[in-house]
């Protein structure tokens, strides 16, 4: 989208509709309000300079929205692709396979033809890269690169937003979490209880106990022997 | 343990001193110093790369009392190319007006800018001239208006790169002559040259203006 505006902003025949709907797409709160009504009281496109001074009122408005993109293109993606008007719909996926965008339900509609946008603009920038020699303007399509893709990852993570996980998954991640807790806690329990033995070892030795001494190694054991699964166990 | 403490504490107040004194506030869209994006990068020239000299035979002029808005260099700086790029629109005070198209002899635009100033103080001094010609009443109108009128010019070189001249506070100034020529084959012409100060030896202006659109406008029946 930095990309359209700034080609918009640097051609000397740009269009007055095509900068209005630039402008009621990405302009913020403060502008709409103060801007929104007499930009959008005409019909169709007008002279650069027409009569009422609406154009250059345009073109500088968009230079702000221009300016405010480049200083902060990852809160702008992310807010691009809340400007869905789609109701966010519940799905389910079967499995895990990696999602194809052609693929998306209807409901992902304008979130999939902005990702064929994209995709074909990231690879031209790609190949402009590697065939550019200067710095300075491999730099500038290194920048529309990173837009572009900041772009795209906050597509596809507001596609993952409205996806619902199965019910099974739900059970499973909830059954998970119980049981992650229960081993950690008896972890520690272990962790102390073979501390303690440790402690009455050394005691038991320095008073030559050999009674005390052999039931305290087999506890000892015991205890070292199931940390050890169940730590097994959390790193599965 | 207390010697590696003292010794990791004295690194941090290095490290933050360095920083402080890194900072350096400047004004007229350069921020910071060191700690900016921009820097200094290779100045490479591509072969093939096409370079006419000269301006197309057009410019435009805009009296800097009749706008109230103006293409401006950014004030924060993102990229070097934002230091010398001013974007925006001239916005009339009377929505009425427009720039002021000229038509000048072709191979008569010229543009140049030299350094001025002194040591710690150094800036350009942006300056040029174009020949209209003819001697009809409204030229020396023209010329009688702008003589003392401070405004901006826009001139465009062969490959559509439109640059301005003059900027908010630092107007350029035009200064008018005729010569009206002696032998039959002489041209009469009036020369126009103008001058303005500028940290930049030229300034690019990012959104260009629809030259065509002025030159041949459309007379509504």
């Amino acid at each position: 989208m930095l990309n359209k505006i700034q080609k918009w902003l640097s051609n000397p025949k740009r269009k007055y509709s095509e900068g209005l709907g630039y402008f009621n797409c990405l302009a913020s709160d403060k502008q709409k309000e103060t801007f929104e009504k007499y930009l959008n009281a005409v019909d169709g496109d007008i002279d650069q300079y027409d009569k009422d001074g609406r154009f250059p009122m345009l073109v500088n408005q968009m230079v702000f929205i221009e300016k405010r993109i480049k200083s902060n293109p990852e809160l702008f993606a992310q807010a691009q692709a809340q400007l869905a008007e789609v109701t966010p719909a519940k799905l389910h996926f079967e499995n895990d396979e990696p999602i194809d965008p052609g693929k998306l339900p209807d409901d992902f509609t304008k979130e999939r033809e902005r990702l064929k946008e994209i995709v074909p603009i990231m690879a031209k920038l790609h190949a402009d890269m590697a065939n550019e020699i200067a710095d300075d303007k491999r730099m500038l399509l290194l920048r529309d690169l990173v837009v572009l893709d900041d772009e795209r990852r906050a597509i596809w993570k507001s596609i993952d937003g409205k996806i619902e996980p199965s019910e099974e998954e739900v059970e499973l991640e909830k059954l998970s979490l119980a049981t992650g807790a229960r081993i950690g806690k008896r972890i520690k329990q272990l962790k102390e209880n073979i501390s303690r033995n440790e402690k009455s070892l050394q005691t038991a030795t320095e008073k030559n106990n050999n009674t005390a001494i052999g039931k305290i190694t087999k506890k000892l054991e015991t205890y070292r022997s199931e940390m050890t699964e169940l730590e097994a166990a959390l790193e599965r | 343990m207390k010697n590696l403490f003292k010794r990791t504490l004295g690194i941090l107040m290095l490290i933050t001193i360095s920083i402080v004194i890194a900072q350096i506030n400047l004004e007229s869209g350069v921020a910071l110093a060191m700690a900016l994006p921009i820097g200094f990068s290779p100045l490479k020239w591509t072969a093939g790369t096409e370079n006419m000299g000269g301006y197309k035979n057009r410019l435009l002029f805009i009296p800097a009392g009749s706008v109230s808005a103006m293409p401006e260099l950014p004030d924060v700086i993102a990229a070097s190319l934002d230091l010398v790029t001013a974007a925006g629109a001239f916005t009339f005070i009377d929505p009425l007006d427009k720039p002021i198209f000229i038509y000048a002899t072709d191979k008569t635009v010229q543009y140049d800018a030299e350094n001025q100033g002194e040591a710690d103080g150094q800036s350009f001094r942006q300056f040029g001239q174009f020949v209209h010609p003819g001697a009809k009443p409204e030229v020396s109108a023209f010329a009688r208006k702008v003589n003392n009128t401070p405004g901006y010019i826009v001139i465009e070189d062969p490959a559509g790169v439109q640059y301005m001249i003059g900027s908010k506070g630092m107007p350029c100034s035009l200064k008018p002559s005729f010569s009206g020529g002696a032998a039959r084959t002489d041209k009469k012409g009036s020369t126009f040259t103008f001058e303005a100060d500028s940290f930049a030896p030229y300034v690019i202006l990012g959104t260009p203006i629809d030259i065509d659109a002025l030159e041949n406008a459309v007379v509504a029946p």
